[in-house]
Formats: C-alpha cells, sequence, structure tokens
C-alpha cells in the first residue's frame, strides 16, 4: 500500500517537473537540469555510503572522468550523445573497479582515505598532464546533433537537455531503487549493520563492498558525463578537486544517508542554496565545510531520515495510547 | 658528473625532505592511535606554515615565529578536538566527515587571509657550503639537525616519561586506562595537541624550502597517508622508515624526472605494497 503511494508521489513529481519547463526562466531551467543530472550523482554515492556503509572522498574521479571522456569522445572521434554516455560510464567503471581493487585490501576508514589519495594525485596527473583534460583551463566542446526525420535534436539547446536530463533521472531513479530493493541491495544493508556477522552468515563482504563501490562509481561516471554532454559542454582538471567529491558527501548528508529519496531532495536543496549563496558569499565553500561538520555533529540523519525517525515514533505512540 | 651532482642534491633533499616528513606524519600517527581518523592533518601543516609566515613577517624572528606557529596550532588542534570531535567520539565514521569538513574550513580560511599566490619564508640563514660544483644551503642541513633533535625529544617523551606512558596506555586501551586511573579525556586532548603542533612545526621549517599555498595542506595529507599506511598504521617505526623512504624517493625522482612523476612514484609504491602487505611493512 505504501509502496503504491511512493510511485504515484514519483509520477506526480516527474509530471510537474515535465510540465513547468515553459513557465521557467533561463537560470532555472539550468538549475533544474542541474540539480536532475547531480541527484544521480547522490543516488549512487547513497548505494555506497548511505546502505553498504563505505566512505569515499575521491568521487570526484568518477565524475570527473565521466565529463572529460565525453569531451575527448567529442572532440577526437566527433563520437553521439548516446555513445559517448556509455563509453564515459564504462570508463568510469573501469576506474572505480580498479581503484576499488586496491582500497579494498585496507580495513575500515582507510579505504576513504585510499579514495582521498588517489583522488588527488588524478587530480595532480589532470591539472600537470594538459592533453588529459586541457589542465586548469579546460577546454570545450560540441556535441554532435541528432537527425531524425528531418528535424535536427541539437544538444545546445536548454530545451532538449532539460529533457533529457529528466529521462535519464528518472531511469537512473528506477535502476537505482530497483538495487535497493533487490536482495544485494538488502545484503548490503546487512554489511552496514553488522559487518562481521554478514561475513559469518556466508556473504563475501570484500566482494560485495567492492562491486557497491563500482556501480557507485558508474552512477558518478553517468552524472559527470550527462553535465558535460547537457550542461557545461565543457571539462577541466577543476572536476577532479576534492570540492567535486564533496558535492556528493554534503547531498547525501543532508538529505538523509540511507533513505530512498534523501539524496535527491539534499541535492536540490543545496544546489539551489548554493547558487543563492555563492552570488553574494565569495568563500562559499568554507560555508560548506562549517555545515558539514554541523550536520554530522548535529543531525547525522539528515532531513528525510530525521523525519521518517519522527513518523514512527509517532506511529509507535498511537498504536501504544 | 652533472647527473652524479643530481643524484647527490636529490639524495641530500630527499633526507632533509624525508625528516620533515616523518615530524607530520609522527603527529599524524599520535592521532590516528586514539582512532581519530583526522584527514585534516595536512591542514594543521598548512595554517601552521601559514601563521609562521604572519608571525615572522611581523616581528622578525624566525625561531620566535616557529614557537608561536607551535603554540597557535596546538591550541587549535585542542579546541578541534574539544569543540567538535569529542561530541563525536566512538564513531569513527562521523569523525572523519567532520575532519573532511575541516579541510574545507582551513582551505578557505587561509584563502581568505593569506590568498592564493605561494609565498616564500626567508631562511633564518643563509649561508651555503658547494658540492659536486651545487651550493647548496645549509639551512637544509640544519632543518635536518632540528628535526632529528625533535624526534629524539619525542622518543624520550613517549618512552621515558610518566605522561608518555599515559599516552601509550591509554591509546593501547582506552578502558583499561581509564580503570587505572589515567585521565585518558585530558590525554587524548593533549595528544591529539601535539600532534597538531608536530605539524605545524614541520610547516614552518620547510616553508623557506617550498613556499606555502593555501593547497598545500591537502596534498601533505595525500602524502602523509601514503607514508602511514605504507610503514604500518600505528607502528611509530614504520611511519619513521616511510617518511624517509618516501622522503628520498621524491627527493631523487624529482630531480631527475619531474614532481607530478615523483608523486605517481608513491602511488605506486603505496599500490604495491597494499598488494604485496596490505598491513604495511612494519605492522605489528
Amino acid at each position: 500500500m505504501r509502496e503504491r503511494y511512493y510511485y504515484i508521489g514519483f509520477v506526480i513529481a516527474i509530471a510537474v517537473i515535465a510540465l513547468i519547463q515553459p513557465f521557467l526562466n533561463y537560470f532555472y531551467k539550468i538549475l533544474v537540469t542541474q540539480i536532475l543530472i547531480y541527484s544521480i550523482f547522490a543516488m549512487g554515492f547513497n548505494i555506497l555510503f548511505g546502505y553498504t556503509g563505505e566512505l569515499s572522498f575521491g568521487h570526484a574521479i568518477f565524475f570527473g572522468l565521466g565529463a572529460t571522456v565525453v569531451g575527448l569522445c567529442a572532440d577526437h572521434l566527433s563520437l553521439g550523445f548516446l555513445t559517448s554516455i556509455v563509453i564515459a560510464t564504462i570508463v568510469a567503471l573501469g576506474a572505480a573497479w580498479l581503484i576499488g581493487f586496491f582500497a579494498i585490501r585496507v580495513t575500515g576508514l582507510y579505504f576513504a582515505i585510499i579514495t582521498i589519495i588517489f583522488s588527488q594525485i588524478i587530480y595532480l596527473a589532470t591539472l600537470n598532464w594538459k592533453w588529459i583534460a586541457g589542465g586548469d583551463d579546460g577546454f570545450t566542446f560540441r556535441i554532435p546533433s541528432w537527425k531524425i526525420m528531418g528535424m535536427t535534436v541539437s544538444f545546445h539547446n536548454l530545451q532538449i537537455a532539460y529533457y533529457f536530463g529528466l529521462l535519464f533521472f528518472v531511469l537512473s531513479f528506477l535502476l537505482y531503487k530497483r538495487i535497493i530493493d533487490s536482495p544485494y541491495g538488502k545484503v548490503l544493508k546487512s554489511i552496514r549493520e553488522n559487518e562481521g556477522r554478514a561475513s559469518v552468515v556466508g556473504y563475501n563482504v570484500m566482494r560485495l563492498k567492492l562491486t557497491s563501490f563500482i556501480i557507485s562509481g558508474g552512477f558518478g561516471g553517468l552524472s559527470g558525463a550527462l553535465y558535460a554532454a547537457l550542461v557545461s559542454h565543457y571539462t577541466s582538471a577543476n572536476l577532479f578537486t576534492i570540492a567535486v567529491s564533496g558535492n556528493p558527501v554534503i547531498w547525501t548528508l543532508v538529505g538523509g544517508a540511507g533513505t530512498v529519496i534523501g539524496p535527491v531532495i539534499g541535492t536540490g536543496i543545496m544546489v539551489l542554496f548554493i547558487h543563492f549563496i555563492s552570488t553574494t558569499i565569495r568563500e562559499y565553500l568554507m560555508l560548506i565545510g562549517i555545515l558539514i561538520i554541523v550536520v554530522i555533529v548535529a543531525t547525522p540523519r539528515g532531513i528525510m531520515g530525521s523525519l521518517i525517525t519522527y513518523y514512527r515514533r509517532k506511529t509507535e505512540n498511537e498504536a501504544m495510547a | 658528473m652533472v647527473m652524479i651532482g643530481q643524484i647527490v642534491i636529490g639524495g641530500l633533499n630527499g633526507i632533509v625532505w624525508g625528516l620533515i616528513l616523518a615530524l607530520i606524519t609522527i603527529g599524524l600517527t599520535l592521532i590516528l592511535s586514539m582512532d581519530i581518523p583526522n584527514v585534516a592533518h595536512g591542514e594543521l601543516y598548512m595554517i601552521g606554515a601559514v601563521i609562521g609566515y604572519f608571525a615572522i613577517d611581523y616581528l622578525g624572528f624566525f625561531w620566535i615565529g616557529l614557537l608561536i606557529a607551535m603554540f597557535t596550532v596546538a591550541l587549535i588542534g585542542m579546541g578541534i578536538e574539544r569543540g567538535v570531535l569529542r561530541t563525536i567520539e566512538k564513531d569513527p565514521i562521523r569523525i572523519l566527515i567532520a575532519t573532511f569538513g575541516l579541510i574545507f574550513v582551513f582551505q578557505h580560511v587561509a584563502l581568505l587571509t593569506f590568498g592564493g599566490a605561494p609565498r616564500r619564508i626567508d631562511p633564518p640563514m643563509t649561508a651555503s657550503f658547494s658540492i659536486f660544483g651545487f651550493h647548496y644551503p645549509l639551512y637544509r642541513i640544519f632543518v635536518a639537525l632540528i628535526s632529528v633533535i625533535v624526534l629524539l625529544g619525542l622518543y624520550l617523551f613517549l618512552y621515558r616519561t610518566k605522561f608518555g606512558l599515559w599516552i601509550r596506555a591509554s591509546t593501547q586501551n582506552r578502558d583499561m586506562a581509564m580503570a587505572m586511573g589515567i585521565p585518558v579525556n585530558a590525554i587524548f586532548m593533549w595528544t591529539f595537541a601535539l600532534g597538531a603542533a608536530l605539524a605545524s612545526v614541520g610547516g614552518v621549517l620547510s616553508s623557506p624550502i617550498i613556499a606555502i599555498e593555501y593547497s598545500m595542506g591537502l596534498e601533505m595529507t595525500v602524502l602523509a597517508f601514503i607514508i602511514v599506511i605504507i610503514g604500518g598504521i600505528g607502528s611509530l617505526k614504520g611511519t619513521l622508515i616511510g617518511a624517509i623512504l618516501i622522503g628520498e624517493l621524491e627527493g631523487i625522482s624529482s630531480a631527475l624526472l619531474n614532481p607530478t612523476i615523483a608523486r605517481m612514484i608513491s602511488l605506486i609504491v603505496l599500490v604495491i605494497v597494499l598488494i604485496a602487505r596490505p598491513r604495511g611493512l612494519f605492522s605489528k
């Protein structure tokens, strides 16, 4: 019964986002497209952090790789939209597999620290080796248009980008929900709750953590690829910085790690928040740092997590009365 | 001949750099032994160098500036331990995220006060001696000596004094130490301050050699954790040897190749260690 309400709510939300497009001005169209695409990044991160209980501070690698591979595909090979995005996602999955393969060897929290090490050194490489992502300056590129039945579909058109962002958001969300509800997702949760017990019951914890990291890296790569192909048409070494790695952390924390819709809500709130404060406060990243600390100290469950606990407590009290 | 000279100079630089790294990473190992995965350790090093820069600029005395930076960063460390980390103790994943947030705070405080351009502190001594036709600054040899003295002092402090014994006991078994009447909470605060002070000493000593930049903290965090993981987490001896090894490796490979490749080589060494000995070279 509750499941059905979820789906009805989801369909209504998607319909609203699809229908309000003509009424939005230029900046809000970009913002909504950004939120939809970034949400994919946050959902992937949530599979790793919220459901498996494993942290990564290096997810910029996958986002940056996604964007850079799309850029290189468009620039050097003039590949089409879908082909570049598929290649970019596969490259991100491969990178996640390689990094995860090494990182999984250390126990506990050092996994997250290895991801920082890899991400900073890859950032250093992209900064100094300009053939990868054009260094600090980056490079712009054009995505070739589609020609269907005499019509031209240009990916540099904001309305097209908006609907493609929405389409990929819906597809990713359905995949994400499917992963979480699957038996595999339930095992991931059991690792988060009690790693030792999950391993004693017979699950290969190392392998499951690794696959969770790879899936989450793939979502990150897809998000970066879509961002470059639909919104910015640009890539640079700055997509590999720690600030980009911090994004899914704060989005997921604010929305509520380990809740289905939390990361999406967190992304929406934070993107709007940063959009409004970055025009007045130049060093807004400092505020992000303070916010990370405040949220982790005061409300580690985030918005959705707190709401869920509140309702659970309320219904329990009513049942008792 | 020029090649050999370069290697010798690179090797000397490597020893100096390795000893500075040892100061910083042993500070990190002390903090890690309290189950505080502090990814903002490099930021303490950076903020130490920045405070040192301002103090030396204002006072004109290098050594007084060094002391001021050391005590200020120790105070900042205490503040972090009491104000932030103590509220979420025994939950390492939250501590990890909180220290991750601290990276942004420190970086942007430095950016606001110090600016984005790299700056250097003037060395307190300008004499140099010549070796293989290169002029080698005497200051670097002096830095190596100071580092050795500090490390020796730290060894005596940890293994020959009551306070050092308390630190080792509290980090080994917290509850047991508490049961024995050791003031564990205070010890943890002082140990964090000690670790932070060591990082800041490394920062001030190295800033006449490499320029201070707001982003250098994160690079140091990366290097420090590479060293800690290679040496074996929690092992002071492993950390010391790891620091000299990585310092030497980066010194020689930066002299012959370039700094980016040098960092790549450190990463490759880390990866090899992770495959061959995932618990580090000197794990207990």
